[in-house]
C-alpha cells in the first residue's frame, strides 16, 4: 500500500469511526445544523467531493464546538494532517488521546501521523498497543499463526490486513527493511518462491496501471530481497512521485544487492544527483513538500502551497525539489526573475540536484538568456548524461548562439538515445528539424526542445 | 462564437508580409480556432464550447476599417494586377514600380518599398485590427463603433510603418543595405515583390484556397517542394506566421484575465501557459498553409529562379533582412495588439459581450 492510500484510507476511517460513534444518536433524530456532529457530517461531505480548506474550517469548528469530543478532534486531526496543517493535527490527536486514550481509532490516527511526521517509533508503539487490547489469544494467533492460516484471516478482515500493510510501511521507511520483510512472510502478504519481480516488470510492460505497478513492485521488495532491478525500480518510482525518504532506501538496498559495479555507479549516482545525496531530507519536509504540491496541483490553493513550501525548506534547507516549486509558482505569476532567484537558491542549497538545474537552464532558455541558459543546461547533462529534454535544451541554447557544431552533438546524442529507449516519436520534432538542418545548414527558426517523460525515476519536480 | 483566424482579404506579400497574412490567409476549413468567453477568462479552442459560448469577434460581418492616412503613409492598396486564371499566380507584367530604382546607396525606404512591405502593410494591418471587431449585429452600434475606433487607432498603418522603418534601421548597416539592393533592384527581384504583391489581392484568396485544395489530388513536384520548404527554412515564415497569430490571441486572453475582477483573476503565468498551448496546435495547420501558398505564389517561377530567390535569403543580406523585418514587425504588432485589447476590454467588458450574445442567441460557428 502507497503511503498516498494509507494516508487516504486513515482519513476515512477516521471518518467512519466518527459515523459509527454517533450512529445511534443520528438514528434517533438529525443533529441541529450547527452541532458539532452536523459540522463534522459536513466537514466529510466536503471532504469527500475535493472542497478541502472547507472540509478544514467545518472540522475545526466542530472541534470549537464541542472540544471535549473525540470524534469531533480525529476529524480536525485527520483534516489538519490531510492540509499539512501538522502542529494544528498534532494538537488535535493530542487531545483526543487526552480523553481517550484506550480508543483503537485515536491510536491508529496517532500512528499514522507519526508515521507522516518520520517518528516510527511512536507509530510502532501505537500499533502494538492496539494489539495489546485484543483478547490473548487472538493476539497469539495473530503473530504466531502459520502463513496458511493467515492469509485467509487477513482476507476476511480488511482492518487487519490494512493493519499489517501500515506497519510494514513503517518498518519500511524507518529503514528496517528486513523486519518489514519477516512481517510480510509471516503474514502470507507474500509467498516464498514466487517471482514477484518478473510479474512487475510485466505488469510495467503490459501498460498496468501506476498504481498496480507500484504495489507489484512493492510485494518485489518485500518477496525477494535478491531483486536488486526490481527494488531499484521501487526506488525510482518513489523518487520521482516525491517520496525522498523510502526512495533513497530502496535505492540504496537496490545498488548494495546489485552484482555490476556500474548499476552500483548508477545507483550511487541516482542517490546523489536525484535524492540529495549527502543531506538527507527530513520525513516531515517531505511530507510537507508532498502535500503542498498536492495543494498547488490539486486544489489550486495557491496561498497555502507557498507556505507549505517554506515550511519545508525551512525543515530542510537543502531539500531541493521545493526551490523547483517556488519557482513554478512564481513563474505562475509572471514573474521570471522571481522564477530565476527560487532556482539559483535551489541549487546553491543542492549542487548536485540534477532536476534543479535542468529547471533553471528550461527558464533561462525561455527567458532567451542564452548564455546562462547554455551554462545551466551543460552542468545539467554533466550530471546526468541521458537527460534528453537536458540535451535537446542545451541544444537550443547552442543554436541560438551560433554554436553549430554544439547544437549537432547535444542533439545527435539525444535522439539517439530516445530512439533507442523509446521509439522515434518521442523525439520526432527535433528530429525533423535537425535533419533540416543537416541539408540546409541553419535556419530561421531556433529548434524545438521538449522535454518528453522517457526514463522511470526521472521526471516530476 | 467565432473562428478567432481565418481568411483575410490578403495572401502572400513579400517574404515579411507573407509570414503575417499566412495567418489570416487560413482556409476556413484548415484551422477552426474557437474564441469564447468562459467566466473571467478568453477561451481558445479547436472545438466549439460544449455550452454554447460567447463570441468575442466575428470575421466574416464586419466592415474593413478605414485606412487611416497621413503625410508620410505607404499607399492605402497596391495597384490591381490582374490575377491568373491558372492554377498559380499570374505572371506579373514587367513591374513599373513606383519607386525610382537607384544605383547608389541604398535606404531603408527604398528596401521596404522594394520588398513590397510598405506598399502592403496596410492590408496586413487592417486584418490584423479586423480580429478585434466583433460580427455585425452582436454588439450595440455604440459599441461597435467605439471598438471600430480604438482599433483604427492602434492599428493605424502609418504609425506602424514608422515604427517598422525606425526599428530596422537601428539593427540593419549601410553595408549590409546595399547588399540587400542589389537583390530586390533586380530584374528577378522585382518580379518576386510583384508576385508576391498579385498574390495579396483580396480577389485572389478563393484562388489560393482552391489551389490548396487542389494539392491533395495533384501535389506538388517533389523538387518543388523541396525548394517552398527550404524557403520556409531559410525565412521562418511558419513559426513567424503562428506567432504572429499568438499575439492578437494572447493579446485578447491578457486583456480577457486582467479585466476579471482580483479574486477570480487567472494568475499571468497561467494564462501565458494557456497561449503557449495553443502554439503546437497552430503551428502544424500554419506550416501546411504557409507551404501551399508559397507553392502558389512562386508557382510562375521556375526552380532556378525560385532557388535563386532562396539563395538569396538565405545569404547573409537576405538573412539580415528576414531578421530586420521579422523582428520589427512582430515586436510592433505585439505592443498594438496588447494595448488594442486592453483598450477593447475597458471600453466594451467581457460582461457586455457576454450578455450581448445571450441576448442573441448562441450562434453556430461560420
Amino acid at each position: 500500500m502507497t503511503a498516498r492510500v494509507t494516508v487516504t484510507l486513515a482519513i476515512a476511517l477516521a471518518f467512519v469511526s466518527v459515523w459509527t460513534g454517533t450512529a445511534g444518536a443520528q438514528e434517533r433524530r438529525p443533529p441541529p445544523a450547527e452541532s458539532p456532529g452536523a459540522l463534522v457530517e459536513r466537514a466529510r461531505a466536503a471532504y469527500a467531493q475535493g472542497r478541502h480548506q472547507e472540509a478544514l474550517e467545518m472540522a475545526r469548528r466542530a472541534a470549537v464546538a464541542a472540544p471535549r469530543s473525540v470524534s469531533a478532534l480525529l476529524a480536525l486531526g485527520a483534516m489538519a494532517e490531510f492540509m499539512g496543517e501538522f502542529d494544528e493535527g498534532y494538537q488535535a490527536y493530542a487531545q483526543a488521546q487526552a480523553l481517550a486514550p484506550n480508543d483503537n481509532v485515536t491510536r491508529y490516527r496517532v500512528a499514522s501521523f507519526a508515521t507522516r511526521i518520520g517518528d516510527y517509533d511512536r507509530a510502532l508503539r501505537e500499533l502494538d498497543a492496539i494489539l495489546g487490547t485484543q483478547p490473548k489469544s487472538m493476539q497469539f494467533f495473530f503473530r504466531w499463526a502459520p502463513a496458511f492460516l493467515q492469509k485467509p484471516l487477513l482476507k476476511r478482515s480488511p482492518a487487519l490486513e490494512q493493519f499489517v500493510a501500515l506497519q510494514i510501511d513503517i518498518l519500511m521507511e524507518k529503514g528496517d527493511v528486513a523486519e518489514a520483510r519477516r512481517l510480510a512472510r509471516r503474514h502470507a502478504v507474500v509467498d516464498p518462491g514466487r517471482d514477484y519481480c518478473a510479474e512487475a516488470n510485466a505488469k510495467k510492460t503490459g501498460g498496468g496501471s501506476p498504481d498496480e505497478v507500484f504495489k507489484a513492485y512493492r510485494l518485489a521488495v518485500l518477496g525477494q530481497p535478491s531483486a536488486a532491478d526490481c527494488i531499484w525500480w521501487y526506488g525510482q518510482w518513489l523518487s520521482d512521485e516525491g517520496y525522498m525518504r523510502l526512495g533513497r532506501l530502496m535505492v540504496e538496498e537496490g545498488t548494495r544487492m546489485t552484482s555490476s559495479p556500474e548499476n552500483k555507479n548508477s545507483g550511487n549516482r541516482f542517490v546523489r544527483i536525484r535524492l540529495g545525496g549527502p543531506r538527507p531530507v527530513a520525513k516531515r519536509a517531505e511530507s510537507l513538500f508532498l502535500i503542498a504540491k498536492q495543494r498547488y496541483l490539486r486544489d489550486g490553493d495557491v496561498e497555502g502551497a507557498g507556505r507549505l513550501f517554506d515550511e519545508s525548506l525551512r525543515l530542510s534547507p537543502t531539500f531541493a525539489r521545493p526551490y523547483s516549486y517556488k519557482a513554478r509558482l512564481a513563474l505562475d505569476d509572471g514573474d521570471r526573475e522571481g522564477a530565476v532567484r527560487w532556482l539559483r537558491r535551489g541549487v546553491e542549497a543542492d549542487p548536485d540536484s540534477w532536476r534543479t538545474w535542468h529547471n533553471l537552464g528550461k527558464v533561462l532558455l525561455a527567458a532567451e538568456r542564452w548564455d546562462e541558459a547554455e551554462q545551466a543546461l551543460a552542468k545539467t547533462v554533466d550530471l546526468f548524461p541521458d537527460d534528453v529534454g537536458g540535451r535537446l535544451a542545451l541544444a537550443r541554447a547552442l543554436y541560438a548562439q551560433g554554436k553549430w557544431d554544439g547544437y549537432r552533438k547535444q542533439t545527435e546524442y539525444a535522439v539517439g538515445f530516445a530512439r533507442g529507449c523509446c521509439g522515434a516519436d518521442v523525439v520526432k520534432e527535433p528530429a525533423g528539424f535537425f535533419d533540416k538542418f543537416q541539408r540546409w545548414g541553419p535556419g530561421a527558426v531556433l529548434p524545438p526542445a521538449p522535454d518528453p517523460r522517457v526514463i522511470f525515476g526521472w521526471n516530476q519536480d | 462564437m467565432t473562428r478567432g483566424l481565418k481568411r483575410a482579404p490578403a495572401t502572400v506579400f513579400t517574404l515579411v508580409t507573407l509570414v503575417a497574412v499566412a495567418t489570416l490567409a487560413m482556409p476556413a476549413h484548415a484551422l477552426e480556432v474557437y474564441r469564447w468567453i468562459e467566466g473571467a477568462t478568453v477561451v481558445y479552442s479547436d472545438q466549439p464550447p460544449q455550452s454554447g459560448g460567447v463570441v468575442l469577434t466575428s470575421l466574416p460581418a464586419r466592415e474593413p476599417l478605414p485606412v487611416v492616412t497621413a503625410p508620410d503613409a505607404p499607399p492605402a492598396d497596391v495597384p490591381p494586377v490582374e490575377a491568373a486564371p491558372a492554377e498559380t499566380a499570374a505572371v506579373p507584367p514587367a513591374p513599373e514600380p513606383d519607386v525610382v530604382l537607384r544605383a547608389g546607396p541604398a535606404t531603408v525606404d527604398e528596401i521596404l518599398e522594394l520588398s513590397g512591405m510598405r506598399s502592403q502593410l496596410p492590408g496586413l494591418v487592417r486584418a490584423l485590427g479586423a480580429e478585434y471587431l466583433p460580427p455585425a449585429g452582436q454588439l450595440s452600434e455604440h459599441d461597435t463603433a467605439l471598438i471600430g475606433q480604438i482599433v483604427a487607432r492602434h492599428f493605424a498603418p502609418a504609425r506602424l510603418y514608422a515604427v517598422i522603418r525606425d526599428d530596422f534601421r537601428r539593427r540593419v548597416e549601410q553595408k549590409q543595405l546595399d547588399a540587400m539592393a542589389v537583390w530586390f533592384r533586380s530584374p528577378i527581384g522585382r518580379r518576386v515583390t510583384a508576385l508576391e504583391m498579385a498574390a495579396s489581392r483580396p480577389e485572389v484568396a478563393p484562388k489560393i484556397e482552391a489551389f490548396a485544395a487542389g494539392l491533395k489530388s495533384s501535389p506538388a513536384p517533389a523538387s518543388r517542394l523541396e525548394l517552398v520548404q527550404r524557403l520556409d527554412w531559410v525565412t521562418g515564415a511558419s513559426h513567424e506566421t503562428t506567432e504572429l497569430g499568438l499575439s492578437i490571441a494572447g493579446s485578447v486572453a491578457r486583456a480577457a484575465a486582467a479585466s476579471a475582477p482580483a479574486e477570480r483573476r487567472a494568475r499571468a503565468g497561467l494564462v501565458e501557459r494557456r497561449i503557449e498551448e495553443m502554439r503546437g496546435q497552430m503551428a502544424a495547420l500554419v506550416g501546411q498553409n504557409v507551404l501551399a501558398q508559397m507553392l502558389y505564389v512562386y508557382g510562375p517561377l521556375s526552380d532556378a529562379e525560385l532557388k535563386e530567390y532562396v539563395d538569396f535569403l538565405a545569404s547573409p543580406p537576405g538573412r539580415a533582412y528576414g531578421r530586420a523585418a521579422h523582428s520589427a514587425l512582430l515586436r510592433v504588432v505585439r505592443e498594438v495588439a496588447d494595448r488594442t485589447a486592453l483598450e477593447v476590454l475597458r471600453a466594451v467588458p467581457p460582461q457586455r459581450w457576454v450578455s450581448a450574445q445571450k441576448a442573441a442567441g448562441a450562434t453556430a460557428p461560420r
